[in-house]
């Protein structure tokens, strides 16, 4: 078949684009692509002292994380642990973050100090911020015990990442101090393509701050809000890790094991691998869920061409 | 009564605005102060009850931040702090080194590479185009953790642990999607106009991106080597568990690590956290806008 | 032979077809425009020369040279935007010089033809300021010296004029019109200019021809003087002309040696146009719609033979001269008059054209009956 001249060049150009695509798809086959495959191929095996034992043994990873007297109540109680965080980062996160938002929108004189302090957080490493809030919970010259006594609030000095019961929750304050910054940006964008005029024609019907925040700025503000909130849950089933690492590693018991110190735990302390890969693709297929959400029914890329089209 | 007439309601809201914005100020700000505060204390006044929120002539040092960069002790020091000075304190500087020095490499790498992409992505239909783009974006997104277990036992086979290049290779894998999906975006808001003038004006290829589409997306650039910097500097996972000695260990790793120690000097942990936070700081600071503006991309 | 010729040129985007099987000639040191709607696809043909689109089908060769596998930079064509596109990091003499400095143009060489060009146009003042420190005016010069400064072989302008407002569009008008004859005189390259625009004013001052497009093909390319007088189909006839022309719906008929234009029982006399048109189609009778431009409608003196009665529904002045809307049994004509003659609104009077001053149109074809 002879080809028209267009489709010539169509091939051409497909042929260019691919030529300069071929370095950053190498580097993503390469040390994403391949690695990805091959923990299938690890879930499937059984190790022993972090070495395979030859042995495939198929699902059965899966089934003993699932089913077996050992694992199984670690991995429930590490769902348990993550669906407990999850839901009250994100919560608080997109709450505060929305609150920030609207008062940098209400355009006065101190809101660029506001933001141009808002790019702290964001830009501190996840490990440092874990070691300032490590410092700052201390229990015996931590500031937030010294600050509690001194104004009354507590008679003795309290552990809170020694305390099963408010361990995850400290660990939670420092993830959503670090997280807050870039959904409020996010929010702040969001707001800022609400017209004045909407807010103005609210006005002039008469309806109140609070009316006119559920009746004019939530509705308009609902795209990015559905964003926000699927960003910070695939945030937050990952990025708490180095939290967890400085703060708690896991404990007390296993109060802070959320899936993904379960998986490095497995894997890197007991070095079983196998089943630490079989973990591993599970939490992946739960966020699966949460990726898809955001790629095919929020879609960024057809929400830019819309609001560009605009 | 004020709240009934327009200047008593503007009154009221300004002062609310004010309030809400000074708290806020506080929520945010206050952990790093009391960072940078202890980082300036001697060690033993940081173990006074209650603690001490300004650091006064008497309790005020440097010697933490003397330590970290030239490695020297005060002669006073007790035997105790020398002991837990050195026992972890001299890896932060070449811990940070190493972390500059990777995310340094990243940077290059996704600007050499992943810019041509998102123009690509962004000026070119080709066959296959928003399926691989969209295969971009999904691992853009996947958990680190899934892939470090074969990652680590790729490298042993490799015998590529412990050093820098498997690093750098991993965090351009990662942070390659981001910088072409940024620059799609920005480059997709240029008109193709300037880049058609360009081709009538003589230019080829690499011409046209040099001369034109390079300075033209320049804000859309900086945003991207900053992100692509700061995800490199800041990444835990894969270095916690794939790096070994100070050949490779980067700052995140070093100063986790530090935290663990229980006979870590509290101050010099404190200043240690002020060091490795302030490069990715100051960039984001210098460079706020062009941050802020790439954060939001998809809403611009 | 063609300067630029352009054969068969068909361009598909994605299922609808943008340019269908076009054929066009380009004399050397010519001024064509390329007149039409939107979406007629008289940008994407002159972004096909350009070489910024590549065609379905079809071939353009350039002093005899096949280019269509050329790239736009291969061409030595130069482009004045829509938008521009001055490249807002670089000085307005680096706009100006950029093409120069592509090619490796000495320096003294470069410093010399750029200031040449901006004295062409008269911007010598503003070459060391940036784009967006100019006005719109000031813009549209630095465009026209990036193309001058490269004396190419054809230069391309898409719509330049359309950022402008009218006051000063007219003065670049004429000055364009004035650099264009400058270019086609110069003895070494003549200046060849192809230019898209909607605008009809634009296309009968500048052209020299004027290629009307529509629905991706050239339904006339005529000179100026042609298109306006001799339209040779009714989307010319209407797209050319403002107010546009009067079409009636009737029918042609001979009549003893004769022929009349007849409609809703009226009886416009046409004489030999219409013995022509008839004798063309070889027909006695047929039916026809008659056009007549606005200013050719004339108001007859009351009780003359052969002219329509009509009633005065508006009387709009546009200063130099009246714009009448009349009614005519169920129709509306437009008449231009000049504003000394005393007519109001709600007035009875009889109006006539003069054979010369109407076109006859094929309903079925919508072709000019006369060609």
């Amino acid at each position: 078949m002879t080809l028209t001249f267009e489709q010539r060049h169509h091939r051409n150009t497909t042929a260019f684009a691919y030529r300069i695509l071929l370095p950053s798809l190498a580097f993503v086959l390469i040390f994403i692509g391949y690695p990805l495959v091959y923990s299938i191929w690890i879930s499937f095996q059984d190790f022993k002292y972090g070495v395979p034992t030859g042995n495939v043994i198929w699902f059965r990873n899966f089934l003993d994380i699932l089913t077996s007297s050992t694992v199984a109540p670690q991995f429930y109680n590490s769902l348990l642990v993550t669906l407990k965080f999850t839901v009250v980062a994100v919560a608080a996160v997109v709450i505060i973050s929305l609150g920030i938002a609207l008062i940098i929108n209400e355009r006065f004189r101190g809101n660029d100090l506001l933001k141009l302090a808002l790019l702290l957080p964001y830009a501190i490493p996840g490990p440092v911020n874990a070691v300032m809030w490590n410092w700052i919970y201390d229990p015996t010259f931590g500031v937030l015990n010294g600050l509690l006594y001194q104004v009354g609030f507590i008679k003795e000095y309290f552990t809170i990442t020694g305390n099963p019961d408010l361990a995850l929750w400290g660990i939670a304050f420092a993830y959503i101090w670090k997280f807050v910054p870039y959904s409020t940006f996010l929010f702040v964008a969001g707001l800022s393509t609400i017209p004045q005029s909407v807010y103005e024609a609210a006005q002039m019907d008469c309806a109140g701050t609070w009316r006119i925040f559920r009746k004019v700025t939530l509705p308009l503000l609902m795209p990015v809000l559905q964003m926000v909130l699927v960003i910070q849950t695939i945030f937050a089933l990952l990025m708490h890790f180095g939290l967890v690492f400085v703060l708690t590693r896991g404990g007390p018991g296993n109060a802070t094991s959320t899936l993904a110190w379960l998986i490095y735990n497995e894997s890197f302390t007991f070095t079983q691998f196998g089943r630490g890969a079989a973990m591993a693709i599970m939490l992946s297929l739960i966020m699966i869920v949460f990726i898809y959400l955001y790629l095919v029914v929020l879609n960024p890329e057809k929400r830019s061409a819309r609001t560009q089209g605009a | 009564m004020l709240a009934n007439t327009i200047s008593g309601r503007r009154w009221r809201k300004q002062l609310l605005t004010l309030v809400a914005t000074a708290l806020i100020l506080i929520y945010i700000l206050a952990p790093i102060c009391w960072a940078i505060v202890s980082s300036f204390q001697k060690e033993s006044a940081l173990e006074d009850r209650p603690p001490h929120f300004f650091p006064t002539a008497e309790i005020f040092t440097l010697s933490h931040y003397k330590f970290i960069f030239t490695g020297q002790i005060d002669k006073e020091a007790t035997t105790m702090i020398q002991a837990q000075y050195t026992m972890s304190g001299t890896y932060i500087l070449p811990g940070i080194v190493n972390s500059i020095v990777i995310a340094l490499a990243v940077t290059a790498i996704n600007l050499l590479f992943g810019l041509p992409a998102g123009h690509a992505f962004a000026r070119y239909q080709f066959w296959g185009s928003s399926q691989v783009f969209m295969g971009f974006l999904v691992t853009r997104l996947l958990p680190a953790i899934s892939i470090v277990i074969p990652m680590y036992i790729l490298l042993q086979q490799f015998d590529l642990l412990d050093t820098k290049r498997a690093l750098v290779g991993i965090y351009s894998a990662i942070t390659l999607p981001f910088t072409i999906w940024i620059l799609k975006a920005y480059f997709q808001n240029i008109p193709v106009e300037y880049e058609e003038a360009a081709r009538m004006d003589g230019c080829g290829y690499l011409r046209t991106m040099w001369r034109v589409v390079i300075p033209l997306a320049r804000p859309g650039i900086i945003a991207a080597a900053i992100f692509a910097f700061m995800a490199a500097y800041d990444e835990f996972v894969f270095a916690t568990v794939l790096t070994s000695s100070l050949n490779s260990k980067t700052q995140t790793v070093i100063i986790a690590g530090l935290a663990q120690g229980l006979s870590a000097s509290r101050g010099l942990i404190a200043a240690a956290a002020v060091v490795c936070f302030l490069p990715p700081v100051l960039l984001a600071i210098l460079f706020r806008k062009q941050v802020v503006q790439g954060l939001t991309t998809r809403f611009a | 032979m063609g300067f630029l010729k352009l054969e068969k040129i068909t361009k598909r985007f994605s299922g609808s077809l943008a340019v269908d099987h076009l054929d066009l000639e380009v004399e050397e040191g010519e001024f064509l425009v390329l007149l039409g709607p939107s979406g007629c696809g008289k940008t994407t043909t002159l972004r096909m020369i350009a070489g910024l689109e590549v065609q379905t089908e079809g071939k353009i060769t350039l002093e005899g040279k096949d280019i269509s596998d050329s790239p736009p930079e291969r061409r030595d064509m130069a482009m004045v935007f829509q938008n521009l596109a001055l490249y807002p990091h670089m000085t307005v003499f680096d706009n100006i010089a950029f093409y120069l400095q592509n090619i490796r143009t000495p320096k003294e060489t470069i410093e010399q033809k750029v200031r040449q060009a901006a004295r062409q146009v008269g911007i010598e003042e503003f070459l060391t300021r940036y784009p967006n420190q100019l006005s719109g005016g000031q813009r549209q010069r630095v465009a026209l010296a990036r193309a001058l400064v490269r004396c190419p072989k054809v230069f391309l302008l898409d719509e330049p004029l359309s950022s402008l407002d009218a006051k000063l569009r007219a003065g670049m008008r004429s000055e364009l019109k004035l650099l264009h004859r400058n270019l086609s005189q110069s003895k070494e390259r003549k200046g060849t200019f192809i230019y898209v625009t909607h605008d009809q004013v634009e296309a009968l001052t500048l052209g020299t021809r004027v290629a009307v497009m529509n629905k991706g093909n050239i339904v006339q390319l005529s000179t100026p003087r042609d298109l306006y007088n001799k339209p040779r189909n009714l989307f010319a006839s209407t797209f050319v002309g403002s107010p546009s022309m009067n079409l009636i719906e009737g029918s042609l008929e001979r009549e003893n040696g004769s022929a009349a234009f007849i409609f809703q029982g009226n009886r416009i006399a046409l004489g030999e146009i219409g013995v022509a048109a008839l004798k063309r189609a070889n027909r006695a009778q047929m039916p026809a719609i008659l056009g007549v431009r606005p200013e050719s409608v004339k108001i007859a003196s009351p009780g003359m033979t052969g002219a329509l009665a009509a009633q005065v529904v508006t009387v709009e002045p546009l200063g130099q001269n009246n714009l009448i809307n009349l009614q005519v049994g169920d129709r509306m004509l437009i008449a231009l008059v000049s504003p000394d003659l005393a007519i109001h609104e709600g007035e009875n009077v009889n109006v006539c054209f003069q054979p010369q001053a109407t076109h006859l149109f094929d309903p079925q074809t919508e072709e000019n009956l006369l060609g």
